[in-house]
């Protein structure tokens, strides 16, 4: 693969990496970093791409793997992530809950709280407009586990929906 | 569209039943239409996944990773370009360029010390008149330098050092206090070499001054 072949098959991946990093990890510096990271690894492994059957699965996964371990780092250097969650949850209360009901970033939480499978699911269905052989693939799950965890994923979601609700009435 | 369907949708939706086409029904719906009042609460989530899946990486991104490829590949090539050798060969490699470079100073040293020393050699000859100094027979000549030669003897004999103590006694041991004699000549080098960086750094502080 020659530049110009990279740059019509691979360089065109990169949003879909950055959406699915800033979904992981939420910080756009880091997102972008890692996707650098990825394109670079993808760059320098160009002579084995003709054995990878779906690129862009591929890459998926590659960046899949480098967000969580700098999130993995991250939170090393600072506090877990859970905590730091059901702490922003506990400390608000219900009007300050009802206020943001709509807000992105309480939606953003509501993803971010979610298990590591469930969000990875959600993000490519809901955003990239993946199937569920697409999600299968890229993720490395069979088409059972991608339904379960997107069954899971918006069950979660609709129960702290009608909860934020139930603190407006 | 009538909200009764997307209310259906809806549920569908958060069921995990929702086909690709449905739920892009929904995202249309709550991002193009006017929202009922009862679905009004999801609006926020479906305007997310729209607004999320239209984030991208501006031109600066590729221009930053092109650059960065670039510069890797340029790397890459130049390191290729020399052999491949083992790790033992390429200490060795550097160690007798740190070695070569400690020659090539201690001669610059040796150099212009002979320079400096030659330069007070001959003001002093133009100072003193040797002529008065000048042996005035051949016989007092012989007298001076068997004199000459005689200091010096003693002076070799002062000055001589029984080296055979500091001989190694096995292959070992001159291996080890030769590789000691190189870490600690290479240690001194590079000092040496950072105190001169740090010099003509201070030198082009002080050439401001001046400009």
């Amino acid at each position: 693969m020659d530049i110009r072949e990279y740059k019509t098959t691979i360089l065109p991946i990169k949003n879909k990496l950055y959406r699915f990093t800033l979904g992981i990890i939420k910080d756009t510096a880091e997102a972008q970093d890692v996707v650098q990271e990825v394109l670079i690894k993808v760059w320098n492994k160009r002579d084995e791409l003709d054995h990878i059957n779906n690129i862009e699965a591929w890459c998926m996964r590659l960046t899949k793997n480098l967000a969580i371990d700098k999130l993995r780092s991250k939170h090393r250097r600072t506090e877990d992530i859970e905590t730091t969650y059901s702490l922003s949850s506990s400390e608000s209360t219900p009007f300050e809950q009802t206020a943001v009901k709509d807000s992105v970033s309480k939606i953003k939480n509501m993803i971010a709280d979610l298990p590591q499978k469930q969000k990875e699911v959600i993000l490519l269905r809901d955003i990239e407009g993946f199937s569920y052989q697409e999600i299968s693939d890229t993720l490395n799950m069979s088409l059972a586990q991608v339904k379960t965890n997107l069954f899971r994923a918006r069950q979660q979601i609709k129960a702290l929906f009608l909860k934020t609700e139930s603190y407006g009435l | 569209m009538d909200y009764k369907y997307i209310e259906t949708l809806v549920d569908k939706y958060f069921e995990g039943e929702t086909s690709l086409q449905e739920e892009t029904q929904l995202k249309d719906y709550f991002t193009k239409e006017r929202i009922h009042p009862s679905l009004e609460r999801y609006q926020g989530l479906f305007q997310y996944w729209v607004d999320e899946s239209q984030v991208k990486l501006d031109d600066a991104f590729d221009i930053a990773l092109l650059e960065k490829m670039e510069a890797q590949e340029a790397a890459d090539s130049s390191a290729s370009a020399k052999p491949k050798k083992g790790k033992v060969i390429q200490l060795r490699t550097r160690m007798l360029y740190r070695v070569a470079a400690a020659i090539a100073l201690v001669m610059a040293a040796w150099w212009s010390y002979q320079t400096i020393d030659k330069g007070a050699i001959e003001e002093t000859q133009t100072a003193i008149d040797w002529s008065e100094y000048e042996p005035q027979s051949v016989e007092e000549a012989e007298r001076l330098l068997a004199e000459a030669f005689s200091k010096i003897n003693k002076e070799e004999k002062k000055q001589s050092i029984d080296w055979s103590k500091y001989e190694p006694k096995t292959v070992e041991e001159a291996m080890e206090l030769t590789t000691k004699a190189f870490q600690k000549l290479s240690t001194e080098v590079t000092k040496g070499t950072s105190k001169a960086t740090k010099e003509v750094s201070k030198v082009g502080e002080l050439n401001k001054f001046f400009e």
